[in-house]
């Protein structure tokens, strides 16, 4: 079932305009909407059917998830922004929004009645949040990007892979959820700016910088200053404490030792309670420093390492390393996640009814407010499914003067 | 520098974060001007003043910890001493954000959790940002960002189809939850200013992780398939891939959505026939041939180095960039005319360059106003003008050890 939307909620207040179908756009929006606040999604109608049936995963030929995922708890209506008509429905929209959501290129916003400055003239408190790949300026603010590209931009693919073998993108949506996050954090900031100055102002997020601010960018100084890259190092870090994925009797184990207590302990792991012999007894081990071991040693320790992994499951070990206090995690695939007894005990999972699939288990909002808990209270609206309600109860529209809008294509 | 135009001027956050993830989201709050004090101690370093990109091995010379505590302010104190955790109460009464990324039960020991802090400032926001919870069957787990990645399936999915598990690599789970906590430290914020009431905010980092898969696991309940590795593949788009460029190790990405794209794509790489075969013409056809197709694009791009292949693709808008390292992003015209990157002088690393913000305002931006702190470098400021106590009184609690007096470190000759 679909739970009901509680009170109160942080951004009950709120109304949010979301343009298009960017998945960026999409979650950024659901961000807000998962707190309380009113989204409502303007698909149009040319290119929602595409953007709709997005699947990020291979191998199967259903329409994907995604677009049920990132669009619950919002609002849905249709508007072709090309014609004069839709541009005065978008103004009477703008005229009662405190936000905007956009991801066209300059150009394009520009085009459709979505740059900031025709906008803030319809609504001097709206806040625009504008994400693209490359952002507002500079050489590349028109360039096109997907999920790979952002990730090749971002300085993360150079480091994901097998060294001198293709990078690899960060999975699925990461990119686009993490320009989301940073954009609705960001949207935040202004809504707390406008109590005092009153007035909205424009937000402009470039995907590519969001990964090199908040991920990659640590890096620079190292770089800089003493010309250390980052490169692929397959299934190991190449920083100094031992830290990886690891083969054991049933798939993979990670580990991390960020200090050298924590890499005797699991020693004591592997030996069942005493260093185990060939490490204690191999003085190249118990001579190196415990920061240099990986570097001089890995490979070697890897295959010693393995031998007892390959005897226990990954729970086992995963067991182990909760009471021994160790950072030894399973790598658990999406089947395991989702019947994993610790979410499922905290009830992070959630029924959702979608009119499409079903009955689905949906993955809620990670933010536990105390006093404002958020719910998944309604699922993706369906193209246009808000028309009547949006455009006659919200925006005052006879139904004569929607149903006119709706002969000429404009909703 | 005017921070009153900043979003959160006049806004205190007292932070318990260390390591990256809780650093990462009070950076996000300093960025916008909040007057963040970090609070560490000298007997249990926060690690990251120690990562492996500190060459010099000084507590003050840690790049990464440079980058993420740029802007806040630093204080010294020993919370195994009961005087320390009354200070720190004290200081909590007058702040309006606490934010901590400790071990379940932590924050409670010392007498500073939710609870306890409501008791001296009834509005206080508080955001926790356990690894697993604070809860549940499996809260008590030491968990680090790789590992937190493994339990929540991203790793499932890192590595060349048909092939093994490489995992990530990089800290994710930490910088996902540090956006995430601070988002919620907003939210709540807004919401104390219309209504008064402050609250308790647990953000699992695991659940952030799930949450960014969510569309993962709603396909799975519908095909019944486990998603594996899937290397450089991608569900509805054909050419997805990573290709080699000429150069050592360079690398362009290129991906093709329409079939307006591919068409552009195939004009610019007119000089390779092969692309005009009738099974690549639809989206369909590309997909079932990709490895084919792979083949065909590599041999195009082999030659050409990946700012040549982006520039002449990007003019027919076709979506294709290199594979940039932090280096290439430092060098960059377009990044550096955004000035994504920034200089910031370090008392004793000296001149340094420094991530910018992650957006920019067109009004009330925020900024990168301060280093990051030298360890106890304000703690006069913040026990004698925030607290208010008296010079004598700082300095007999310096003797007695609860304040940890600041060192002047040994500032780098410059020049």
């Amino acid at each position: 079932m679909t739970g009901t939307k509680r009170h109160p909620q942080p951004l009950d207040h709120l109304t949010v305009i979301e343009i298009g179908n960017n998945i960026s756009t999409a979650y950024g929006a659901k961000m807000l909407a998962d707190q309380g606040a009113e989204v409502i999604k303007v698909e149009d109608p040319l290119t929602a059917e595409m953007d709709r049936t997005e699947r990020i995963l291979p191998g199967d030929e259903k329409t994907g998830c995604l677009f049920a995922y990132i669009n619950c708890n919002k609002l849905g209506v249709r508007l072709n922004l090309e014609t004069e008509k839709g541009q005065k429905v978008l103004a009477d929209l703008v005229r009662k929004a405190d936000i905007l959501v956009e991801g066209n290129r300059p150009s394009r916003a520009k085009e459709l009645g979505l740059d900031y400055e025709t906008l803030s003239k319809i609504n001097p408190r709206l806040l625009v949040a504008s994400i693209t790949p490359f952002g507002q300026t500079g050489p590349y603010c028109e360039y096109n990007a997907y999920a790979i590209t952002v990730s090749a931009a971002g300085a993360s693919s150079v480091c994901i892979g097998e060294p001198g073998r293709t990078p690899l993108p960060l999975p699925l949506s990461q990119v686009h959820f993490q320009s989301a996050a940073m954009a609705a954090t960001a949207l935040l900031g202004g809504i707390l700016a406008r109590e005092f100055t009153g007035r909205g102002q424009h937000i402009d997020i470039s995907e590519a910088e969001v990964w090199i601010t908040h991920f990659t960018g640590h890096a620079v100084i190292a770089y800089v200053f003493h010309n250390r890259r980052r490169i692929r190092s397959g299934h190991k870090t190449q920083a100094l404490f031992p830290n990886g994925i690891f083969h054991c009797k049933d798939g993979y184990i990670s580990l991390l030792a960020m200090r050298g207590e924590q890499w005797k302990a699991y020693l004591n792991i592997l030996g069942e309670g005493k260093m185990p012999d060939w490490y204690a007894n191999d003085e190249r081990f118990t001579r190196t420093s415990f920061r240099e071991l990986n570097v001089k040693y890995g490979d070697e320790l890897e295959v010693l390492m393995e031998k007892w992994l390959m005897t226990k499951t990954k729970n086992e070990i995963f067991e182990l390393g909760r009471i021994n206090h160790v950072a030894l995690a399973p790598v658990r695939d999406i089947r395991e996640v989702l019947e994993d007894p610790h979410l499922n005990d905290r009830k992070y999972f959630v029924d959702v009814d979608d009119p499409q699939f079903g009955r689905l288990k949906y993955p809620q909002s990670a933010l536990r407010f105390s006093q404002t808990p958020s719910a998944v209270y309604r699922p993706a609206p369906t193209l246009g499914e808000h028309n009547e309600e949006i455009f006659c109860k919200r925006l005052g529209y006879t139904k004569e003067y929607v149903n006119e809008l709706a002969e000429c294509g404009v909703i | 520098m005017d921070k009153s135009k900043y979003p959160l001027s006049g806004i205190r956050v007292l932070d318990f974060g260390w390591v990256a993830a809780g650093p990462s989201a009070t950076k996000i709050l300093a960025d916008m001007g909040a007057e963040v004090i970090k609070v560490e101690s000298r007997k249990r370093p926060d690690t990251t003043r120690f990562t492996p990109d500190n060459i010099e091995r000084s507590p003050e010379t840690d790049p990464a910890f440079h980058s993420l505590n740029r802007n806040k302010l630093g204080i010294t104190i020993d919370m195994t001493k009961p005087e320390g955790c009354e200070l720190l109460r004290k200081l909590a009464a007058k702040t309006d954000i606490v934010l901590e990324n400790f071990f379940p039960g932590v924050m409670k020991k010392f007498g500073l959790d939710y609870e306890s802090l409501r008791k001296v400032k009834p509005d206080i926001i508080m955001v926790s940002m356990p690894g697993l919870g604070n809860w549940g069957p499996q809260a008590e787990t030491p968990s680090y960002a790789p590992g937190l990645a493994a339990l929540s399936g991203l790793e499932s999915m890192v590595g060349y189809k048909g092939e093994r598990a490489l995992g990530l690599q990089q800290p994710y789970s930490d910088y996902n939850a540090g956006t995430n906590s601070a988002f919620a430290a907003l939210a709540a914020l807004i919401h104390r200013n219309r209504t008064g009431e402050g609250q308790n905010i647990e953000v699992a980092q695991i659940e952030a992780l799930v949450a960014c898969i969510g569309e993962a696991v709603l396909d799975y309940q519908v095909t019944g398939k486990v998603p594996g590795l899937e290397g450089n593949r991608h569900g509805r788009m054909a050419p997805y891939n990573n290709y080699l460029c000429d150069g050592d190790d360079k690398w362009v990405s290129i991906a093709v959505r329409t079939d307006e794209e591919w068409k552009n794509l195939v004009e610019v790489m007119a000089d390779e026939p092969r692309l005009k075969n009738e099974k690549f013409a639809a989206m369909d056809g590309r997909m079932a041939n990709q490895d084919e197709l792979d083949v065909v694009i590599s041999d195009w791009t082999i030659s050409r180095s990946a700012e040549e292949i982006t520039e002449m693709l990007q003019e027919k808008g076709v979506a294709a960039f290199p594979c940039m390292d932090i280096g290439d992003c430092f060098l960059d015209p377009h990044f550096q005319d955004r000035e994504v990157f920034i200089p910031l002088e370090h008392p004793v690393s000296g001149d340094e360059f420094i991530a910018n913000l992650s957006w920019k305002m067109s009004e009330t931006n925020g900024g990168v106003y301060r280093s990051a702190p030298l360890w106890g470098q304000h703690n006069h400021y913040v026990f004698g003008e925030v607290l208010g106590l008296s010079q004598e009184e700082i300095a007999r609690l310096e003797d007695a050890e609860v304040i940890q007096k600041f060192q002047e470190p040994e500032r780098k000759n410059k020049g």
